[in-house]
């Protein structure tokens, strides 16, 4: 059998061995949650600053946003002024029209011809009386030289052109018009999706920095294990030795 | 009675070139006949004017339409 100094040195031995593997392998955990938890907080700071540059970023966007929507305000007043002039145009153009067709005195109608064709001190336009063909009747005609009545031809082709172009114009505005609104819907959207992605980054940026908080929690104070064995372990090992020290 | 620049004025509200026509056959009327013409109810839809002779004969508003190519019907005048 064994002596009791055998015995001791051999108790000795393994606790000596015990200590030291167990003090080994306590360095190499504590290094590594060291490792860690150095890294999660470097990866959390590196979190918060990009979320703050982002925030930045979006104040800086949206108040470029809100000039760009007040620059498009004081465009559709500008519009909105000039579609106000055309109406007062076309009503002024109306009421001139009429006063114009309305006139009796022929000399005032011969002297409006004039000054509308750029043809006054012309000394051949006037008034004439010819006689109506078999009637005794007299017409008053204004007589004019017969090439100035091409200034009245190429008036009445440019006014024919520009109701053509007036109402191609309409058509562009019009479909401007509708490329706005379809611009503004689009913009819409994707303020609707900014606003989703901005929701959606906030929650997991909240989940992100509430889990590394749990996670560097349970780093710097791991659960506590037992790794103490049993009486009844310690029993079987220590009769196990004695039985392997005897063979 | 309507004077010719009242007819002229009721005349102006239908399009130039109806309203222009009818006025010049009343200016003819007026400058070489005493007869008298009063228009009234205006139908801007159907270029349309009704008249009254005042005085005077339908012959001569007659005579000055049927020059410049104007259409009586009844006491209606329509270009």
């Amino acid at each position: 059998m064994f002596s009791f100094n055998q015995i001791k040195t051999a108790l000795v031995f393994i606790l000596l061995v015990v200590i030291g593997v167990g003090g080994f392998q306590y360095y190499q955990t504590w290094q590594d949650l060291s490792a860690k938890i150095a890294t999660a907080e470097q990866k959390e700071q590196d979190m918060r600053t990009t979320n703050a540059q982002l925030q930045a970023n979006v104040a800086k966007y949206s108040a470029k946003q809100k000039q760009l929507e007040a620059a498009v305000d004081r465009k559709e007043k500008e519009i909105q002024t000039h579609l106000q002039k055309i109406d007062k145009i076309e009503k002024q153009l109306e009421q001139t029209n009429r006063q114009t067709i309305a006139t009796v005195d022929e000399q005032q109608i011969a002297n409006e011809f004039k000054k509308a064709y750029n043809l006054e001190g012309q000394q051949n336009i006037k008034v004439v009386k010819v006689p109506v063909p078999g009637s005794p009747w007299k017409e008053k005609v204004l007589q004019l030289p017969v090439d100035y009545i091409k200034k009245t031809i190429t008036a009445k082709d440019s006014k024919i052109a520009c109701q053509q172009q007036s109402a191609l114009k309409d058509q562009v505005i019009g479909l401007n018009g509708d490329i706005l609104d379809l611009q503004k819907q689009n913009l819409a959207l994707e303020k609707q999706k900014t606003a989703e992605y901005q929701r959606g980054y906030d929650k997991a940026f909240a989940l992100y920095i509430e889990t590394n908080k749990l996670y560097l929690e349970l780093l710097k104070t791991p659960p506590k294990v037992d790794v103490t064995p049993s009486w009844l372990e310690m029993t079987g090992g220590f009769l196990g030795g004695i039985f392997l020290c005897a063979l | 009675m309507a004077t010719l620049a009242q007819n002229f004025k009721l005349l102006a509200d239908l399009h130039e070139d109806t309203a222009v026509l009818i006025q010049s056959a009343l200016r003819l009327i007026d400058d070489n006949t005493n007869t008298k013409v009063t228009l009234k109810n205006l139908n801007k839809e159907k270029k349309t004017v009704d008249f009254v002779i005042e005085a005077g004969s339908i012959n001569d508003l007659k005579q000055a339409c049927d020059y410049k190519g104007i259409t009586i019907k009844g006491s209606t005048l329509s270009v």
